[in-house]
């Protein structure tokens, strides 16, 4: 990306001038697309988090900053964004160590490896909802034999019955459904890795974590940054799986933001209240997002 | 530089894409009312484009229906409107989560032609107070039995909704178990304990309690305080003036150590199971009783057709109680519809609220009805429409905008950690913030 314009000096003014025209053009849509969609609407959001709008009234007044006080001074919204920080941690993490250690077992295996890419890459296809109430029965009527037979204590009852468990009921699922396209990508970064690096560090005598850190990490790492990015927009925008198997349930242990703007909006009559919840969660967005970029784009292949 | 300028971009959009994602509510709630405005116009241009078309010519009419468990139901009703009306098609639209579609159409200026409300939902009563409905005095309230005409008038004088059926809780039995054990019907809140101690010591299950939806907890409230105090309206107006609060109130106080009570006798891991996994669980055979509404009964009927079972209010201490009737389906019309559209809509209203519809749809829904005439039979229910006619209270006091779902949203900590002040002191705040905003948005 910065090594066109390095080149554009290098030509005729009059060219870069064209190629310059042409650039504009070539982003053009995007940008009336974004304005249209993103930008306007968010700026209309800004206006009307400042009014007492419940979504069906026809009229509504405007009140200033008074719902941003109420958002900043509610428990209910610090709890769901702790509840979605919690979650994002454990959801990066989670993603990267598994689908990183699936890749690699795939990729051990030569010619079967096909057949199970394929087979860990089936939970990706199914409809999210579907997978939802699959795991909801799962919790309730599979997994307490299971952990009653075993005697472990937090598997005896339903996992998504039990506030102190509900996030992880999720988390596996999200887990379960969510490694597979990383398994993936991790699989074409493994094999994007010269053999002859490996080779080479054999004769130097490297052993294997040696060759992992020094040589797969530093291949990998562009898959790593991308991951990291939106598997935590991925937890910080958490909805659907919520919606599907706990509804914020219970009493409230996994109410993810996205699951309180939704029912401040559609159930609760705050609907202005919700759009200023949306964009107290847009600015913390954005500062994560602009540390995540910051710390993980440092380090790529070639660097050092 | 560059890489900062990347950043920042890049940053941006990705928050940017963040909104748009969990903010499917963001974007209705800002377009909707910059359509808001020019709502006028728009409106007077389609209307001229539909009339030439449909003048005696086929009308077809959007009815959204909310009552997953009457689909059938209306669609018989609708089948019969059409045989008489053959130049006017009835559209049932089914949604999961219909008042949220219903929501986001209003904010749109898009309200159905005919939708199935629930008359004491607070979402019903801010429709018809923003002028989301048409009034329906003159369309079809004259077959309506009296006693549910004034109650519901909206507070500007107006009917914006036909009364259609009714409901009632109590509590499912399994009639062969109680007849295997030689149980009788409890009278007294003793009564069901020591039955409910009795199944318990036989290492069964006495109640089944799908918590895991918290209405059902919410509406089990409802369900023992009503028996002592079957009309709110009172009570709901006592709480907005401060006069008392929910903590200070005795039967609500009574009515929870209830329910914890009868949370004794559960299946356990009470918070695990969801209301349609419940129904399927009582009508295979878990579970002596199920403490639910009337509207139930169709769905462990259809989960098991061989099940026997019946219903019995749910009794209070003194075996002494009233019946709270509550209203359960009601017709409206919305308001955003074309002149023809909207005289079809009536036509269909006023066929709705004839006897003969009513009849079909009482016959079907096993729901006593609102209009006149009607004879309901409902073998499932039998145990408490016996005693309606002496004991029922129709119950139609409402609650303010969003305050029952704030309710349920918090409900089901009482069931994790008993503690009953706690909850009701919250809901006290709760509810007194929710009748502020009210006040607000009216005055």
């Amino acid at each position: 990306m910065s090594k066109p314009s390095a080149r554009a000096v290098a030509s005729s003014t009059n060219g870069m001038k064209r190629r310059n025209r042409v650039m504009v053009l070539f982003t053009l849509p995007v940008v009336l697309l974004f304005s249209t969609f993103f930008t306007v609407p968010v700026i209309l959001g800004v206006y009307y988090s400042m009014t007492n709008w419940t979504g069906i009234a026809k009229d509504y007044k405007f009140i200033g900053l008074r719902n941003y006080g109420n958002v900043l001074t509610d428990k209910r919204f610090w709890n769901a964004i702790f509840f979605n920080f919690k979650y994002t941690i454990c959801l990066v993490i989670g993603v990267l160590v598994l689908s990183l250690l699936i890749a690699l077992a795939i990729n051990q295996l030569g010619k079967s490896s096909t057949v199970f890419r394929t087979i860990y890459f089936i939970p990706a296809v199914l409809s999210l909802v579907t997978v939802g109430l699959i795991w909801n029965e799962l919790f309730l009527r599979a997994f307490p034999p299971i952990g009653k037979a075993l005697n472990i204590g937090f598997l005896s009852t339903s996992l998504l019955g039990n506030p102190a468990t509900a996030m992880f009921g999720i988390l596996i699922v999200n887990l379960w459904q969510g490694c597979a396209t990383p398994t993936v990508l991790f699989i074409a970064g493994l094999q994007s890795v010269p053999k002859d690096l490996y080779e080479a560090a054999t004769i130097d005598g490297a052993n294997a974590w040696q060759k992992f850190k020094n040589i797969t990490v530093p291949f990998l790492l562009p898959i790593v940054t991308m991951l990291v990015i939106t598997t935590t927009k991925g937890g910080l925008t958490i909805f659907d799986y919520i919606q599907s198997m706990t509804a914020g349930g219970p009493a409230q242990a996994t109410e993810a933001i996205g699951i309180l703007i939704y029912r401040h909006a559609m159930s609760e009559g705050k609907f202005a209240q919700s759009v200023a919840e949306s964009m107290c969660l847009f600015v913390i967005v954005a500062i994560v997002s602009f540390a995540t970029i910051k710390l993980s784009s440092k380090k790529q292949v070639g660097d050092d | 530089m560059k890489k900062r300028i990347l950043c920042a971009v890049l940053a941006a959009a990705m928050a940017a894409s963040v909104l748009a994602g969990c903010g499917g509510d963001t974007k209705p709630s800002s377009s909707a009312p910059k359509e808001d405005k020019p709502a006028s116009s728009p409106a007077s241009q389609s209307t001229p484009e539909s009339t030439p078309a449909s003048t005696g010519e086929a009308v077809e009419i959007e009815f959204v229906q909310q009552k997953r468990e009457a689909v059938d139901s209306f669609q018989a009703v609708i089948d019969l409107f059409q045989e008489k009306n053959p130049n006017i098609t009835v559209k049932q639209s089914v949604m999961p989560d219909a008042a949220t579609v219903l929501m986001t159409r209003a904010s749109t200026n898009e309200m159905p032609d005919v939708l199935m409300h629930w008359p004491t939902d607070s979402q019903y009563i801010q429709f018809a107070q923003q002028g989301r409905l048409r009034p329906l005095d003159d369309v079809c309230m004259d077959n309506v039995l009296e006693q549910y005409i004034d109650v519901l008038k909206s507070a500007d004088g107006h009917n914006y909704c036909l009364p259609f059926s009714c409901n009632f809780m109590g509590v499912f039995y399994d009639t062969e178990k109680f007849a295997a054990a030689k149980y009788e019907v409890p009278k007294t809140w003793d009564e069901l304990i020591t039955i409910a101690k009795d199944i318990k010591s036989k290492g069964e299950v006495a109640f089944m309690f799908p918590d895991k939806d918290a209405w059902t907890i919410s509406q089990l409230w409802s369900n023992i305080e009503g028996k002592n105090r079957p009309d709110n309206a009172q009570y709901y107006a006592d709480l907005r003036s401060g006069a008392t609060t929910f903590q200070d109130d005795e039967l609500a106080n009574d009515a929870w150590k209830k329910i914890l009570e009868l949370h004794e006798y559960s299946q356990g891991d009470t918070l695990s199971l969801g209301y349609d996994q419940c129904i399927s669980d009582f009508a295979t055979g878990t579970g002596y009783m199920f403490i639910q509404g009337i509207w139930a009964s169709a769905s462990i009927e259809a989960a098991n057709p061989d099940k026997k079972f019946n219903m019995f209010p749910m009794p209070n201490d003194s075996g002494d109680i009233k019946q709270p009737i509550g209203l359960d389906t009601g017709i409206c019309a919305g308001a955003d519809s074309s002149p023809e559209k909207a005289a079809a809509a009536d036509l269909f209203l006023k066929f709705m609220s004839t006897t003969e519809a009513a009849q079909l749809y009482s016959d079907l829904d096993h729901s006593p009805s609102c209009i006149k005439g009607v004879n309901a039979v409902i073998p499932q229910g039998q145990g408490i429409v016996d005693i309606l006619a002496e004991k029922g209270v129709l119950s139609v006091a409402s609650l303010p905008a969003g305050f029952e779902e704030t309710k349920r949203s918090k409900i089901q900590n009482v069931i994790l950690n008993g503690d009953i002040t706690g909850y009701l002191t919250e809901m006290t705040s709760d509810y007194l913030a929710a009748c502020q905003a009210e006040d607000e948005q009216t005055s």
